[in-house]
């Protein structure tokens, strides 16, 4: 009797502490893992967007480290100039505009140590432009600088160029895909100038091999026979961006507009427009004199008027290779020149 | 019992799930807030600013223009005035000797005259009629010629800290003859009480202002008139605190620009008061008037300030608010000019050329 009594408490104190034990851990572990697993679902799945609007609204309120585009759309600048030219003409572009290009060379008949960036070609010194002198500038840049920048864009010395809206206008091409802008005054990506360089140059039937006469129609001959896209350097508003003749100069005979003359038949856009018909983003201006390339620089970069609105500034969606790739595909079928590592 | 354990620990299962929930999630809109309230207070800071500017600095000043043009240039250079600055005034006038009311041309001399030999005579008469039809709705007269092209947002903020009701003589001061005058191309503009004080005080008298004649100096005899009527003489190259470079340009910008000194005329460097700078130094970044503009050179101005935009444009901040100076102040800072030796015209011992 006494060994049942004993039995049976001995059951009792043995039990209990087994059921305690699990009670009181269980509970907080539970309550951990619902910790974590609410905080990982919520991390993976909520977080992503707001991230993405985060960055939206910090895109969109326009400050200066985000938008600065310098880096992103590398711009190497070639100038054409000669050697009476260098201590007036390329020197006010080396001090002004050039400043902003990632990398600035100047293509002339002879070096010049005052003139930063200048190579020599075996050309005349008399002209500032010529097609020798373009085809030997564009193996140059093709052989010593293809991998120093996305775009290489070509001027003279007597342009003015806003960098900012440059990179502005070029952003959303990739430097990949074969494509140019205006002509003259071309700027082209590096999958343009590869191209241009490797299988239009050589070749007699994509491209003028003889020396004379005028470049900009052959460049652009050139480019288009080897399927580099011809870029459009039209606004939203169909105003123009490139190639805007400074107003003094129209008054110029040369420059006076007049369709019969073989100036104006060689220019990829042939309408005479006004000055208010320019983009507010304009990108190049042409036929500046030395001291209005500085004229250029204070009223843009210096000159304000007080109380000027401030805009708020995004910039726009990349180009979707995909969808230019179904519009481009009859074009790639019917070239077979075109090698395969071309991404087009 | 086994079937309460069971529903405890789903419960804190649960309840921990709901933690771990709120607690990303209030870690999450943290981090969102912080990015989005920055931009939010500096929208509301500069909100609050201009709108205690505004408040405090009043209506923006109203200036009249008064454009002298001939008839030979009311439809170029005239023209182009009206298409692009002149747009910007409060009110323009032409002043010629023959009137066309399209673009509020008029006539102040006679017919036969108008050229430049009749600058001065057209520059008295104008500022007459200007009083007599205007005097009381403006605050400011700006007389410019039809080659001059003419900041306005930066005039005005130049105004801003004058009172029209006080004597003032704005413009790019020189001196000629150890006389005190504005340029007239670069353009100068005076104060409602300025006016006032040359169409009723120095205007008919021939002791104190220079009458009509043939080959006047015009801005020469302006500073004349002015000094003999106790205007202050305000240069505006010192006119904004913490700005020292001139903001009216007597010659085109073109000739700023270059650094070698041929550009800057001999003249020029003689009689104007301090260095003539070069490069982009050479004027401040509130410019106000170019002189020497032409059609192309107007038009090219409107584009470049107007409508050209720089993507990634420098944000600087501007200090809206600037206190008004009183006379008192005004007498300290620009003093009267020492008229002695032209206070009388009549008896003036060693008259210059052509007076």
């Amino acid at each position: 009797m006494e060994r049942k009594e004993c039995v049976f408490l001995d059951r009792s104190n043995h039990s209990q502490p087994n059921t305690t034990s699990p009670s009181t851990a269980r509970p907080v572990l539970f309550l951990l893992l619902g910790i974590g697993i609410g905080y990982l679902i919520t991390k993976v799945l909520v977080w992503p967007i707001m991230d993405l609007k985060s960055h939206t609204n910090r895109t969109g309120a326009s400050t200066s480290l985000d938008i600065d585009l310098t880096d992103e759309v590398r711009v190497l600048c070639y100038v054409y100039t000669k050697p009476i030219n260098h201590k007036t003409q390329a020197q006010a572009v080396l001090e002004t505009w050039g400043r902003r290009c990632n990398k600035l060379i100047f293509f002339s008949s002879r070096s010049d140590l005052n003139l930063t960036g200048s190579v020599e070609l075996p050309v005349s010194p008399y002209f500032r432009e010529s097609w020798l002198k373009t085809k030997m500038a564009l193996k140059y840049l093709h052989d010593h600088h293809l991998n120093d920048a996305d775009w290489f864009l070509e001027a003279d010395d007597e342009t003015y160029v806003v960098m900012e809206n440059l990179r502005y206008m070029v952003y959303p091409y990739s430097p990949q895909l074969a494509i140019y802008f205006g002509s003259p005054g071309t700027v082209m990506s590096r999958a343009a100038l590869r191209r241009l360089v490797e299988l239009s140059l050589p070749n007699p039937s994509k491209c003028e091999q003889k020396n004379a006469g005028p470049t900009a129609e052959k460049l652009r001959e050139c480019l288009e026979n080897v399927n580099v896209l011809a870029g459009n350097t039209y606004d939203s508003e169909g105003r123009r961006r490139m190639y805007l003749i400074e107003p003094q100069a129209r008054s110029n005979l040369f420059l006076h507009y007049d369709s019969n003359i073989w100036f104006w038949k060689f220019l990829a856009y042939r309408t005479q427009d006004g000055i208010f018909a320019w983009s507010n983003y304009a990108v190049s201006f042409h036929y500046v004199q030395h001291r209005y390339i500085h004229c250029f620089e204070y009223m843009i970069y210096r000159l304000r008027t007080f109380g000027r609105k401030q805009i708020v500034e995004s910039l726009p969606p990349k180009y979707n290779p995909a969808a230019e790739k179904d519009q481009g595909a009859p074009r790639i079928g019917s070239d077979q020149d075109v090698p395969a590592d071309y991404e087009y | 019992m086994t079937a309460k354990m069971k529903l405890r620990s789903q419960l804190h299962l649960l309840t921990g799930f709901m933690a771990g929930f709120v607690l990303a999630f209030v870690l999450l809109l943290y981090v969102y807030d912080v990015s989005r309230v920055t931009p939010c207070w500096s929208s509301t800071s500069t909100m609050t600013t201009a709108t205690t500017a505004r408040i405090e600095d009043g209506p923006p000043p109203r200036i009249l223009c008064m454009v002298l043009t001939c008839p030979e240039n009311v439809q170029s250079l005239a023209r182009s005035v009206y298409e692009t600055w002149g747009q910007r005034c409060s009110r323009l006038i032409f002043a010629s000797s023959e009137d066309y009311e399209p673009l509020g041309v008029v006539g102040v001399v006679e017919p036969t005259g108008g050229g430049y030999e009749d600058l001065w005579n057209k520059t008295r008469e104008g500022f007459r009629h200007v009083w007599e039809h205007y005097a009381g709705d403006y605050d400011w007269f700006l007389k410019a010629d039809d080659d001059t092209y003419v900041v306005m947002e930066n005039l005005q903020h130049l105004l801003r800290g004058f009172d029209p009701n006080t004597p003032v003589f704005f413009g790019y001061k020189m001196s000629r003859y150890n006389v005190s005058y504005m340029s007239g191309g670069a353009s100068y503009i005076l104060s409602r009480e300025a006016l006032h004080r040359f169409a009723t005080q120095a205007y008919e008298s021939e002791v104190i202002c220079p009458q009509p004649k043939k080959m006047g100096i015009e801005d020469f005899y302006m500073g004349i008139c002015m000094q003999n009527v106790g205007v202050h003489f305000v240069d505006s190259t010192h006119a904004l605190d913490g700005d020292t470079k001139p903001k009216f340009m007597p010659l085109d910008l073109e000739n700023y620009m270059s650094d070698a000194n041929y550009t800057i005329p001999e003249w020029l460097r003689l009689m104007s008061l301090s260095r003539v700078e070069t490069g982009l130094a050479c004027c401040s970044n509130y410019s106000v008037a170019f002189h020497y503009a032409s059609r192309e050179r107007m038009f090219l101005y409107e584009f470049l300030i107007y409508h050209l935009k720089v993507f990634d444009p420098n944000q600087i901040s501007e200090r809206g608010h600037r206190s008004r100076l009183t006379l008192s102040d005004l007498t300290r800072r620009f003093p009267l000019e020492d008229n002695s030796n032209i206070k009388d015209l009549l008896q003036m011992s060693e008259k210059p050329d052509n007076f």
